[in-house]
């Protein structure tokens, strides 16, 4: 193919178009090479719905948490009285629950590597909520979800304690 | 470095990038009217959210680091940045001056949306439109299908065309977005991929993944369709096989365009498919795959054919 004569315009055109192709398909080829997740972002790699799961797991459609109030009196905690979605309830609030029980460290079902101050960041969370409520929560507690998988339809099973968070 | 130069850089139709930033604007300015993620109220939702929440993204850092590492701008501040974007998206659509247009507006949806996606809560589909934004404001993607275009086609001489006509229209500038994104496209896919069976195994595909998937989901977003597909378990493992040898392969689409009729259906039934069952909505990753489709060709085919029967009554 004949081509036209370039100018030193189009040349520094080409040069930077260059720079662009290889700096985007180079980053996103290094971020999946070693699996940074969502760390660099938009430049990510593509987990989605990668986990292995076998017959009997239990369904994580979320873990219902409990909280107990002053009074002694437990009320189910939704997404929705937290005024944030269901992936931040999971993500931010139930895994900062299961971290605190822990101090910070990794507890079995955090599914997010424990960050610094995860009580004070469920203690944010649960302000408004208690203002509306009209007393202080002293008690969290995380359950998993009543269903396990099986070939035809999920089997239930009863629910239970994964851990207790006391906030004083 | 000629073999560089002629796959990337060969002439090619502007058309196919207008096509390209009519879409990926278009949705944009949609996802932001709508409210999902990038929407004002999402905005100021997560505006207030307690600063322990924030824990802002690498990129957004290196964005904002002028005003401080770390810095967490005001609700007003994220409230003007919105609107702004938003203005400069609608003057991008209608191509009004615009490559600057879609400079900032690359930059205005690139900042809310790693804002939004700093408190802990990340997902998957808004990348490549980032990418897309990106790449099209470095492009001549205003140059036909434009104001730009009209108001060069007042003054020809200026107009800089190096054919004349929508479906004649070409640019050595037009080829490597498209070309980009197409391989993009092929990472995405097979990073998927490898997280799947590389990372995780080929015990991948034992069938009841997927129904796990189906059923969580069914339950945490209420899809009856995926609930009640999750009951067969053969043709769930079967959809599986079809997954993983679709994102291991998807480069095949790239290289050898005549498959395109093959893996560009597929994929946008993969997408509704997860969108109807999981209620996953890809939606950035069904619309661009306008850069799998040669728009100008197929107008061209389109207007002969057209041009063919007008002769045949006459």
């Amino acid at each position: 193919m004949q081509y036209a004569p370039t100018t030193g315009k189009q040349s520094m055109h080409y040069v930077l178009a260059s720079i662009v192709i290889v700096a985007i398909l180079g980053i996103q080829t290094w971020v999946i090479a070693f699996n940074t997740y969502g760390r660099y972002w938009p430049f990510i790699n593509y987990p989605m719905y990668s986990g292995i799961h076998r017959e009997g797991d239990r369904l994580d459609v979320y873990y219902p948490v409990f909280a107990t109030f002053e009074d002694a009196s437990e009320k189910q905690i939704l997404p929705s009285d937290l005024e944030i979605n269901v992936f931040t309830f999971q993500k931010v609030f139930v895994a900062a629950i299961l971290c605190a029980v822990h101090g910070d460290k990794p507890g079995v079902y955090a599914k997010r590597k424990c960050k610094e101050g995860e009580l004070s960041r469920v203690k944010d969370l649960l302000k408004s909520y208690e203002g509306r409520a009209g007393q202080r929560i002293v008690r969290l507690r995380v359950a998993d979800y009543p269903l396990i998988l099986s070939r035809g339809r999920p089997q239930e099973v009863p629910a239970e304690t994964l851990e207790v968070l006391d906030l004083g | 470095m000629h073999w560089w130069k002629s796959y990337w850089f060969r002439p090619a139709p502007l058309l196919d990038l207008a096509v390209l930033r009519i879409t990926a604007v278009g949705l944009q300015l949609w996802l932001m009217a709508s409210d999902e993620t990038v929407g004002l109220q999402s905005v100021k939702d997560h505006a207030g959210m307690p600063d322990s929440t924030y824990w802002p993204l690498i990129s957004l850092r290196l964005a904002l680091l002028p005003f401080g590492w770390g810095y967490r701008p005001p609700e007003d501040v994220l409230v003007a940045l919105w609107w702004i974007t938003l203005v400069c998206g609608v003057l991008a659509f209608i191509g009004f001056r615009t490559n600057a247009n879609l400079v900032v507006f690359a930059i205005g949806s690139f900042v809310i949306n790693a804002y939004v996606y700093s408190f802990g809560d990340l997902h998957h589909r808004q990348a490549v439109m980032i990418m897309a934004l990106a790449v099209l404001a470095l492009s001549p993607a205003g140059r036909v299908l434009s104001v730009d275009a009209w108001r060069a086609a007042r003054n020809p001489a200026a107009a800089g065309l190096t054919q004349p006509g929508l479906l004649g229209a070409q640019d050595e500038f037009a080829r490597w977005p498209i070309l980009l994104l197409q391989w993009f496209y092929v990472l995405m896919y097979f990073s998927a991929f490898v997280s799947k069976i590389i990372v995780n195994g080929p015990e991948w595909i034992n069938g009841y993944t997927l129904q796990y998937y189906l059923i969580r989901d069914g339950l945490r977003f209420d899809s009856a369709f995926g609930l009640w597909f999750a009951q067969f378990h053969d043709l769930i493992k079967f959809s599986q096989w079809v997954v993983i040898i679709f994102q291991a392969t998807f480069w095949v689409a790239v290289l050898y365009p005549i498959t395109r009729w093959v893996y560009v259906p597929l994929g946008l039934s993969f997408h509704i498919f997860i969108l109807i069952t999981l209620k996953a909505d890809f939606y950035q990753w069904m619309a661009l795959y306008v850069v799998f489709i040669p728009w100008t060709e197929l107008f061209r085919r389109l207007s002969q054919r057209r041009e063919a029967g007008t002769a045949e009554y006459a």
